[in-house]
Protein backbone atom coordinates (compact mmCIF):
# COMPACT_ATOMS: atom_id res chain seq x y z
CA UNK A 1 0.00 0.00 0.00
CA UNK A 2 1.18 3.49 -1.40
CA UNK A 3 1.63 5.89 1.72
CA UNK A 4 3.02 9.56 1.85
CA UNK A 5 7.35 9.27 2.66
CA UNK A 6 8.80 12.87 3.28
CA UNK A 7 12.78 13.29 2.87
CA UNK A 8 15.07 15.52 3.49
CA UNK A 9 17.57 15.64 1.24
CA UNK A 10 20.53 18.06 0.21
CA UNK A 11 18.66 20.40 2.68
CA UNK A 12 15.36 20.57 0.73
CA UNK A 13 12.16 18.47 1.64
CA UNK A 14 10.44 16.21 -0.66
CA UNK A 15 6.99 14.22 -0.11
CA UNK A 16 7.29 11.17 -2.57
CA UNK A 17 4.36 8.37 -2.84
CA UNK A 18 5.79 4.84 -1.92
CA UNK A 19 6.04 1.78 -0.43
CA UNK A 20 7.44 0.05 2.72
CA UNK A 21 9.42 -1.69 0.13
CA UNK A 22 10.99 1.09 -1.70
CA UNK A 23 14.61 1.40 -0.79
CA UNK A 24 16.52 4.94 -0.08
CA UNK A 25 17.93 4.22 -3.59
CA UNK A 26 14.98 3.80 -5.82
CA UNK A 27 12.84 6.79 -4.44
CA UNK A 28 16.29 9.74 -4.21
CA UNK A 29 16.82 7.99 -8.52
CA UNK A 30 13.29 8.74 -8.95
CA UNK A 31 13.65 12.22 -7.33
CA UNK A 32 16.31 12.70 -10.14
CA UNK A 33 19.16 12.80 -7.95
CA UNK A 34 20.81 9.92 -10.01
CA UNK A 35 24.24 10.24 -8.97
CA UNK A 36 23.47 7.23 -6.53
CA UNK A 37 24.11 4.30 -8.72
CA UNK A 38 22.48 0.67 -8.06
CA UNK A 39 25.16 -2.37 -9.58
CA UNK A 40 25.20 -5.05 -7.18
CA UNK A 41 21.66 -4.12 -5.24
CA UNK A 42 23.49 -6.42 -2.24
CA UNK A 43 26.04 -4.31 -0.49
CA UNK A 44 29.09 -5.46 -2.37
CA UNK A 45 30.29 -3.05 -4.46
CA UNK A 46 29.36 0.80 -2.61
CA UNK A 47 28.01 1.93 -5.64
CA UNK A 48 25.07 3.33 -3.75
CA UNK A 49 26.30 5.03 -0.92
CA UNK A 50 25.03 8.54 0.36
CA UNK A 51 25.33 10.49 3.70
CA UNK A 52 22.08 9.83 6.25
CA UNK A 53 22.72 11.97 9.54
CA UNK A 54 26.68 12.78 7.72
CA UNK A 55 27.35 8.83 8.58
CA UNK A 56 27.63 6.92 4.64
CA UNK A 57 25.43 4.10 4.37
CA UNK A 58 23.87 2.07 1.22
CA UNK A 59 20.96 3.56 -0.23
CA UNK A 60 20.33 0.02 -1.47
CA UNK A 61 19.90 -1.65 1.74
CA UNK A 62 18.51 1.04 3.34
CA UNK A 63 14.32 1.30 3.56
CA UNK A 64 13.05 5.01 2.50
CA UNK A 65 10.99 5.11 5.38
CA UNK A 66 13.64 4.40 8.04
CA UNK A 67 15.48 7.24 6.54
CA UNK A 68 12.50 9.51 7.26
CA UNK A 69 13.36 13.04 8.99
CA UNK A 70 16.98 12.36 9.21
CA UNK A 71 19.51 14.72 6.37
CA UNK A 72 20.16 12.69 3.27
CA UNK A 73 23.04 13.92 1.55
CA UNK A 74 24.11 12.74 -1.97
CA UNK A 75 26.82 13.54 -4.60
CA UNK A 76 24.64 16.55 -6.10
CA UNK A 77 24.27 18.04 -2.65
CA UNK A 78 28.33 18.39 -2.32
CA UNK A 79 29.12 21.31 -4.79
CA UNK A 80 28.13 24.94 -3.95
CA UNK A 81 26.73 26.68 -6.62
CA UNK A 82 29.09 26.31 -9.39
CA UNK A 83 32.13 25.42 -6.86
CA UNK A 84 32.79 21.72 -7.31
CA UNK A 85 33.54 20.69 -3.59
CA UNK A 86 37.12 19.89 -2.38
CA UNK A 87 36.80 16.07 -2.91
CA UNK A 88 35.65 16.64 -6.13
CA UNK A 89 37.90 18.61 -7.01
CA UNK A 90 40.72 16.92 -6.20
CA UNK A 91 39.02 13.61 -7.72
CA UNK A 92 38.95 15.44 -11.25
CA UNK A 93 42.15 17.12 -11.07
CA UNK A 94 43.99 13.76 -10.20
CA UNK A 95 42.41 11.80 -12.84
CA UNK A 96 40.63 9.53 -10.30
CA UNK A 97 37.80 9.01 -12.72
CA UNK A 98 37.37 6.38 -15.43
CA UNK A 99 34.09 5.43 -16.61
CA UNK A 100 32.53 7.46 -13.19
CA UNK A 101 30.11 4.60 -12.22
CA UNK A 102 31.98 4.52 -8.62
CA UNK A 103 32.64 8.11 -8.60
CA UNK A 104 29.57 9.28 -6.55
CA UNK A 105 29.87 6.14 -4.00
CA UNK A 106 33.78 6.58 -3.63
CA UNK A 107 33.54 10.73 -2.76
CA UNK A 108 30.41 10.62 -0.51
CA UNK A 109 32.73 7.75 1.66
CA UNK A 110 35.91 10.38 1.09
CA UNK A 111 33.76 13.11 2.32
CA UNK A 112 32.77 11.51 5.38
CA UNK A 113 36.58 10.11 5.87
CA UNK A 114 38.12 13.60 5.30
CA UNK A 115 35.04 14.83 7.82
CA UNK A 116 36.43 12.88 10.49
CA UNK A 117 40.20 12.92 10.06
CA UNK A 118 41.69 15.58 7.23
CA UNK A 119 44.60 14.09 7.36
CA UNK A 120 43.91 10.12 6.54
CA UNK A 121 47.12 7.54 5.67
CA UNK A 122 47.10 5.80 3.11
CA UNK A 123 45.84 2.64 5.31
CA UNK A 124 43.24 4.82 6.55
CA UNK A 125 41.65 5.52 3.03
CA UNK A 126 41.93 1.71 2.26
CA UNK A 127 40.00 1.07 5.31
CA UNK A 128 37.36 4.01 4.38
CA UNK A 129 36.82 2.77 0.70
CA UNK A 130 37.60 -0.88 0.91
CA UNK A 131 33.84 -1.33 0.55
CA UNK A 132 33.69 0.50 -3.11
CA UNK A 133 34.38 -1.56 -6.11
CA UNK A 134 36.32 0.07 -9.34
CA UNK A 135 36.06 -1.97 -12.58
CA UNK A 136 38.11 0.21 -14.08
CA UNK A 137 40.83 -0.53 -11.10
CA UNK A 138 42.09 3.51 -10.64
CA UNK A 139 42.31 2.75 -7.05
CA UNK A 140 45.79 4.33 -6.80
CA UNK A 141 44.74 7.91 -8.28
CA UNK A 142 41.65 7.95 -6.42
CA UNK A 143 43.39 7.25 -3.15
CA UNK A 144 45.50 10.21 -4.41
CA UNK A 145 42.85 12.42 -4.82
CA UNK A 146 41.56 11.65 -0.97
CA UNK A 147 45.02 12.63 -0.20
CA UNK A 148 44.94 15.93 -1.93
CA UNK A 149 41.68 16.95 -1.10
CA UNK A 150 42.63 16.69 2.72
CA UNK A 151 45.49 18.92 1.46
CA UNK A 152 43.43 21.08 0.30
CA UNK A 153 40.70 20.80 3.20
CA UNK A 154 43.48 21.05 5.66
CA UNK A 155 44.96 24.54 4.20
CA UNK A 156 41.41 26.14 3.37
CA UNK A 157 40.93 25.19 7.39
CA UNK A 158 44.35 27.11 8.37
CA UNK A 159 43.32 30.15 6.47
CA UNK B 1 16.66 -5.46 -7.87
CA UNK B 2 12.87 -4.93 -6.34
CA UNK B 3 12.25 -5.98 -2.74
CA UNK B 4 8.93 -7.99 -2.20
CA UNK B 5 6.23 -6.48 -0.85
CA UNK B 6 5.72 -6.53 2.64
CA UNK B 7 3.93 -4.78 5.94
CA UNK B 8 6.14 -2.51 7.86
CA UNK B 9 5.82 -1.71 11.65
CA UNK B 10 8.30 0.16 13.61
CA UNK B 11 7.90 -0.20 17.33
CA UNK B 12 8.66 1.72 20.08
CA UNK B 13 9.23 -0.48 22.86
CA UNK B 14 10.62 -4.43 23.56
CA UNK B 15 7.27 -5.67 24.51
CA UNK B 16 5.55 -4.29 21.40
CA UNK B 17 7.81 -6.31 19.35
CA UNK B 18 7.70 -9.07 21.28
CA UNK B 19 3.59 -8.91 20.60
CA UNK B 20 4.11 -8.35 16.68
CA UNK B 21 6.72 -10.93 16.71
CA UNK B 22 4.44 -13.21 18.85
CA UNK B 23 0.96 -12.41 16.96
CA UNK B 24 3.02 -13.23 13.25
CA UNK B 25 3.73 -16.68 13.84
CA UNK B 26 7.44 -16.73 12.56
CA UNK B 27 6.05 -15.19 9.39
CA UNK B 28 7.97 -11.35 10.81
CA UNK B 29 11.93 -10.70 10.55
CA UNK B 30 13.27 -8.25 12.57
CA UNK B 31 14.86 -5.38 10.64
CA UNK B 32 18.40 -4.21 12.64
CA UNK B 33 20.79 -2.73 10.42
CA UNK B 34 19.29 -4.71 7.37
CA UNK B 35 22.58 -5.49 5.54
CA UNK B 36 21.78 -9.17 5.72
CA UNK B 37 18.02 -8.98 5.33
CA UNK B 38 17.48 -7.27 2.84
CA UNK B 39 19.86 -9.45 0.34
CA UNK B 40 18.10 -11.76 1.30
CA UNK B 41 14.72 -10.79 0.82
CA UNK B 42 15.84 -9.32 -2.73
CA UNK B 43 17.54 -12.88 -3.63
CA UNK B 44 13.92 -14.14 -2.50
CA UNK B 45 15.80 -16.65 -0.02
CA UNK B 46 14.10 -15.24 2.92
CA UNK B 47 10.43 -14.28 3.07
CA UNK B 48 8.69 -12.12 5.62
CA UNK B 49 4.93 -11.11 5.73
CA UNK B 50 5.76 -8.33 8.19
CA UNK B 51 9.05 -6.54 8.88
CA UNK B 52 9.64 -5.01 12.16
CA UNK B 53 12.06 -2.60 12.49
CA UNK B 54 13.63 -2.25 15.90
CA UNK B 55 16.02 0.75 14.95
CA UNK B 56 13.85 3.17 16.62
CA UNK B 57 13.94 1.16 20.35
CA UNK B 58 15.85 2.75 23.08
CA UNK B 59 16.71 -0.10 25.07
CA UNK B 60 18.32 -1.86 22.53
CA UNK B 61 20.73 1.09 21.77
CA UNK B 62 21.66 1.83 25.35
CA UNK B 63 25.41 0.54 26.95
CA UNK B 64 26.00 0.55 30.24
CA UNK B 65 29.65 1.08 32.01
CA UNK B 66 30.87 0.14 35.20
CA UNK B 67 34.40 1.58 36.97
CA UNK B 68 34.64 3.20 32.89
CA UNK B 69 34.40 -0.93 31.43
CA UNK B 70 31.50 -2.18 29.40
CA UNK B 71 29.24 -4.55 30.60
CA UNK B 72 26.62 -4.38 28.56
CA UNK B 73 25.96 -3.56 24.81
CA UNK B 74 22.17 -3.38 23.59
CA UNK B 75 21.70 -5.66 20.60
CA UNK B 76 20.71 -2.98 18.12
CA UNK B 77 23.79 -1.06 18.86
CA UNK B 78 26.29 -0.77 15.22
CA UNK B 79 29.34 -2.13 14.60
CA UNK B 80 30.84 1.43 14.19
CA UNK B 81 29.65 2.41 17.73
CA UNK B 82 30.84 -0.74 18.97
CA UNK B 83 34.26 -0.16 17.52
CA UNK B 84 34.68 2.76 19.91
CA UNK B 85 33.51 1.13 23.24
CA UNK B 86 35.66 -0.13 26.35
CA UNK B 87 35.69 -3.38 25.60
CA UNK B 88 38.21 -6.00 25.57
CA UNK B 89 40.50 -5.86 22.81
CA UNK B 90 39.31 -8.90 21.45
CA UNK B 91 35.97 -7.49 20.56
CA UNK B 92 37.14 -4.40 19.45
CA UNK B 93 39.09 -6.22 17.07
CA UNK B 94 36.53 -8.06 16.03
CA UNK B 95 34.39 -5.98 15.35
CA UNK B 96 36.90 -3.62 13.14
CA UNK B 97 37.23 -7.09 10.94
CA UNK B 98 33.67 -7.33 9.85
CA UNK B 99 32.59 -6.16 6.33
CA UNK B 100 33.26 -2.83 4.99
CA UNK B 101 32.85 0.74 6.76
CA UNK B 102 29.17 1.27 5.17
CA UNK B 103 28.13 -1.68 6.47
CA UNK B 104 29.58 -1.26 9.71
CA UNK B 105 27.75 2.02 10.05
CA UNK B 106 24.17 -0.03 9.39
CA UNK B 107 25.25 -3.42 10.73
CA UNK B 108 24.65 -4.42 14.48
CA UNK B 109 25.96 -6.42 17.13
CA UNK B 110 22.90 -8.30 17.29
CA UNK B 111 22.79 -9.24 13.61
CA UNK B 112 26.32 -10.10 13.36
CA UNK B 113 26.09 -12.42 15.85
CA UNK B 114 22.21 -13.71 13.72
CA UNK B 115 24.50 -14.42 10.26
CA UNK B 116 23.03 -16.61 8.62
CA UNK B 117 25.44 -19.43 7.67
CA UNK B 118 27.03 -19.06 4.19
CA UNK B 119 27.52 -21.50 1.43
CA UNK B 120 28.69 -20.33 -2.19
CA UNK B 121 26.95 -23.23 -3.88
CA UNK B 122 23.97 -22.28 -2.04
CA UNK B 123 23.62 -18.33 -2.10
CA UNK B 124 22.75 -17.59 -5.56
CA UNK B 125 20.21 -16.12 -7.65
CA UNK B 126 16.96 -17.20 -8.46
CA UNK B 127 17.54 -17.41 -12.09
CA UNK B 128 20.33 -19.75 -11.22
CA UNK B 129 18.27 -21.80 -8.89
CA UNK B 130 15.43 -22.10 -11.52
CA UNK B 131 14.82 -25.57 -12.80
CA UNK B 132 17.35 -27.31 -10.01
CA UNK B 133 15.88 -29.48 -7.31
CA UNK B 134 16.65 -27.22 -4.10
CA UNK B 135 19.55 -28.14 -1.53
CA UNK B 136 18.78 -28.38 2.14
CA UNK B 137 18.79 -24.97 2.38
CA UNK B 138 16.64 -23.92 0.23
CA UNK B 139 14.58 -26.53 1.78
CA UNK B 140 14.84 -29.74 -0.22
CA UNK B 141 16.57 -32.78 1.06
CA UNK B 142 20.15 -32.96 -1.05
CA UNK B 143 23.76 -30.69 -0.93
CA UNK B 144 25.39 -30.11 -4.14
CA UNK B 145 28.57 -29.61 -2.28
CA UNK B 146 28.41 -32.56 -0.40
CA UNK B 147 26.27 -35.08 -2.17
CA UNK B 148 26.65 -38.10 0.20
CA UNK B 149 25.54 -35.41 3.46
CA UNK B 150 23.18 -36.03 5.04
CA UNK B 151 22.60 -32.18 6.18
CA UNK B 152 23.44 -29.00 5.21
CA UNK B 153 27.03 -27.87 5.46
CA UNK B 154 26.70 -23.98 5.08
CA UNK B 155 29.59 -22.26 7.24
CA UNK B 156 29.03 -19.83 10.30
CA UNK B 157 30.78 -16.87 9.47
CA UNK B 158 29.91 -14.40 12.26
CA UNK B 159 33.08 -12.43 13.44
CA UNK B 160 31.93 -11.90 16.54
CA UNK B 161 30.28 -15.23 17.46
CA UNK B 162 33.97 -16.73 17.99
CA UNK B 163 34.60 -13.41 20.17
CA UNK B 164 31.75 -12.95 22.50
CA UNK B 165 32.37 -16.78 23.35
CA UNK B 166 35.96 -16.62 23.92
CA UNK B 167 34.49 -13.87 26.25
CA UNK B 168 32.09 -15.87 28.18
CA UNK B 169 29.58 -13.35 26.96
CA UNK B 170 25.94 -13.84 27.81
CA UNK B 171 22.78 -12.60 25.33
CA UNK B 172 19.78 -11.73 27.09
CA UNK B 173 16.41 -13.12 25.15
CA UNK B 174 13.21 -11.62 25.66
CA UNK B 175 10.07 -13.57 24.17
CA UNK B 176 6.23 -13.60 25.05
CA UNK B 177 7.37 -16.22 27.20
CA UNK B 178 9.33 -13.92 29.34
CA UNK B 179 13.50 -13.02 29.90
CA UNK B 180 16.15 -15.33 29.80
CA UNK B 181 20.29 -15.18 29.61
CA UNK B 182 22.05 -17.81 27.27
CA UNK B 183 26.05 -17.85 26.68
CA UNK B 184 26.19 -17.02 23.50
CA UNK B 185 27.63 -20.93 22.19
CA UNK B 186 23.86 -21.75 23.17
CA UNK B 187 22.67 -19.35 20.26
CA UNK B 188 23.88 -21.69 17.50
CA UNK B 189 22.65 -25.13 16.26
CA UNK B 190 25.37 -27.26 14.06
CA UNK B 191 22.56 -26.87 11.20
CA UNK B 192 23.92 -24.78 7.96
CA UNK B 193 20.14 -24.56 6.88
CA UNK B 194 19.22 -23.79 10.40
CA UNK B 195 21.87 -21.86 12.09
CA UNK B 196 19.63 -20.20 15.57
CA UNK B 197 18.54 -22.25 18.52
CA UNK B 198 16.01 -19.18 18.42
CA UNK B 199 12.79 -19.09 17.34
CA UNK B 200 11.52 -16.36 15.41
CA UNK B 201 9.42 -14.86 17.80
CA UNK B 202 12.55 -14.14 20.04
CA UNK B 203 14.25 -10.80 20.40
CA UNK B 204 17.42 -10.06 21.72
CA UNK B 205 17.77 -7.45 23.98
CA UNK B 206 21.32 -6.86 24.87
CA UNK B 207 24.76 -8.74 25.53
CA UNK B 208 26.62 -9.05 29.33
CA UNK B 209 30.30 -8.50 29.50
CA UNK B 210 31.71 -10.10 32.09
CA UNK B 211 34.62 -7.80 33.55
CA UNK B 212 37.88 -9.64 32.89
CA UNK B 213 40.15 -10.28 35.89
CA UNK B 214 43.51 -8.21 36.25
CA UNK B 215 45.92 -9.37 34.17
CA UNK B 216 43.86 -10.58 31.54
CA UNK B 217 44.52 -10.52 27.71
CA UNK B 218 42.22 -11.00 24.75
CA UNK B 219 43.18 -11.46 20.75
CA UNK B 220 40.89 -11.89 17.39
CA UNK B 221 42.20 -12.61 14.28
CA UNK B 222 40.83 -13.23 10.86
CA UNK B 223 41.54 -14.86 7.41
CA UNK B 224 39.99 -13.99 4.90
CA UNK B 225 41.00 -13.45 0.58
CA UNK B 226 40.22 -9.49 0.54
CA UNK B 227 41.09 -7.54 3.76
CA UNK B 228 37.90 -5.52 3.77
CA UNK B 229 33.93 -7.10 2.12
CA UNK B 230 35.01 -10.64 2.83
CA UNK B 231 33.74 -12.81 5.09
CA UNK B 232 36.23 -15.22 7.02
CA UNK B 233 37.81 -18.27 5.55
CA UNK B 234 38.94 -19.14 9.84
CA UNK B 235 38.66 -16.21 12.31
CA UNK B 236 39.97 -17.22 16.23
CA UNK B 237 39.50 -15.65 19.59
CA UNK B 238 41.35 -16.39 22.64
CA UNK B 239 41.41 -15.11 25.99
CA UNK B 240 44.23 -15.36 29.17
CA UNK B 241 43.84 -14.75 32.74
CA UNK B 242 47.20 -14.95 34.73
CA UNK B 243 47.58 -15.66 38.37
CA UNK B 244 48.86 -13.41 40.96
CA UNK B 245 52.45 -14.27 39.86
CA UNK B 246 51.88 -12.59 36.57
CA UNK B 247 53.20 -15.56 34.65
CA UNK B 248 51.04 -18.63 35.25
CA UNK B 249 47.78 -19.49 32.94
CA UNK B 250 44.80 -19.24 35.51
CA UNK B 251 41.98 -19.07 33.24
CA UNK B 252 42.04 -20.08 28.98
CA UNK B 253 39.12 -19.88 26.86
CA UNK B 254 39.23 -20.19 22.64
CA UNK B 255 36.95 -20.57 20.23
CA UNK B 256 37.04 -20.24 16.32
CA UNK B 257 34.50 -20.26 13.35
CA UNK B 258 34.59 -19.34 9.49
CA UNK B 259 34.84 -22.86 8.20
CA UNK B 260 32.71 -24.90 10.34
CA UNK B 261 28.82 -25.35 10.89
CA UNK B 262 28.92 -24.22 14.88
CA UNK B 263 31.16 -21.19 16.30
CA UNK B 264 33.05 -23.92 18.22
CA UNK B 265 34.36 -23.40 21.88
CA UNK B 266 37.44 -25.24 21.43
CA UNK B 267 39.61 -27.17 24.45
CA UNK B 268 42.64 -24.75 25.64
CA UNK B 269 42.12 -25.82 29.24
CA UNK B 270 45.63 -27.52 28.93
CA UNK B 271 47.21 -24.25 29.44
CA UNK B 272 45.89 -23.57 32.98
CA UNK B 273 48.57 -23.98 35.56
CA UNK B 274 51.56 -23.43 32.81
CA UNK B 275 53.68 -20.60 31.79
CA UNK B 276 53.95 -19.72 27.79
CA UNK B 277 56.28 -21.97 26.10
CA UNK B 278 56.42 -22.53 22.40
CA UNK B 279 55.77 -26.56 23.15
CA UNK B 280 52.81 -25.90 25.98
CA UNK B 281 51.14 -23.69 22.91
CA UNK B 282 51.87 -26.44 20.33
CA UNK B 283 50.37 -29.17 22.23
CA UNK B 284 47.13 -26.99 23.13
CA UNK B 285 46.19 -25.88 19.72
CA UNK B 286 46.78 -29.67 18.61
CA UNK B 287 44.43 -31.18 20.90
CA UNK B 288 42.05 -27.78 20.00
CA UNK B 289 42.00 -27.98 16.56
CA UNK B 290 41.86 -32.42 16.39
CA UNK B 291 38.45 -31.29 18.58
CA UNK B 292 37.38 -29.91 15.57
CA UNK B 293 35.07 -32.17 14.09
CA UNK B 294 33.80 -31.06 10.18
CA UNK B 295 35.85 -28.41 8.26
CA UNK B 296 33.53 -27.09 5.50
CA UNK B 297 34.57 -25.34 2.56
CA UNK B 298 31.58 -23.93 1.51
CA UNK B 299 31.90 -20.46 3.03
CA UNK B 300 34.97 -20.37 -0.28
CA UNK B 301 34.55 -23.60 -2.81
CA UNK B 302 38.13 -22.97 -3.88
CA UNK B 303 40.04 -23.19 -0.37
CA UNK B 304 40.80 -27.13 0.29
CA UNK B 305 39.54 -28.11 4.08
CA UNK B 306 43.35 -29.28 4.64
CA UNK B 307 44.46 -25.00 4.43
CA UNK B 308 41.84 -24.24 6.25
CA UNK B 309 42.66 -26.96 8.87
CA UNK B 310 46.41 -25.76 9.26
CA UNK B 311 45.27 -22.21 9.07
CA UNK B 312 43.16 -22.34 11.90
CA UNK B 313 45.50 -24.13 13.69
CA UNK B 314 48.22 -20.98 12.86
CA UNK B 315 45.31 -18.36 14.07
CA UNK B 316 44.66 -20.15 17.20
CA UNK B 317 48.15 -20.63 17.80
CA UNK B 318 48.98 -16.59 17.34
CA UNK B 319 45.45 -15.79 19.16
CA UNK B 320 46.75 -17.70 21.94
CA UNK B 321 49.85 -15.94 22.11
CA UNK B 322 48.74 -12.50 21.59
CA UNK B 323 46.42 -12.69 24.53
CA UNK B 324 49.26 -13.95 26.85
CA UNK B 325 51.62 -11.03 26.00
CA UNK B 326 48.58 -8.79 26.73
CA UNK B 327 47.76 -10.82 29.77
CA UNK B 328 51.26 -10.42 30.89
CA UNK B 329 52.15 -7.11 29.83
CA UNK B 330 49.68 -5.68 32.91
CA UNK B 331 47.10 -4.02 30.38
CA UNK B 332 44.01 -4.84 31.08
CA UNK B 333 41.22 -4.19 29.03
Amino acid sequence: MKQVITLKINGNAYEIAGEPRDTLLEIVRQLGFKGAKEACGLGECGACTVLVAGVPVLACLTLAIEAEGKEITTVEGMAAGQELHPVQQAFVEQGAIQCGFCTPGMIMAAKSLLDDNPDPAAADIDQALGGHLCRCTGYVKIRKAVQAAGEILRSAKER
Amino acid sequence: MRLPAFAYASPKTVEETVRLLAQAEGKAKILAGGTDLLPGLKRRSITAELVVNIKGIGDLQEVESRNGECITVGAAVSLRRLQGLALPRAALQAASRIAAAELRNMGTIGGNLMLDNRCWYCDRSRQWWRGKDPCFKRGGVQCYVFPSGSQCRAAAVSDLAPTLMALGVEAEIVSAAGRRRVPVQDLYRADGACPHALDGEALIMRFHFPLLPAGSGTAFLKVAKRQTLDFALVNAAARISLADDGVTCKEAAAALSGSVVLPTVVPVGRLVGKQIAPAILDEAVAEAVKEIGFITPAAALDVPAGYRRQTAAVLLRRCLEEAWAEAGSGVTQ
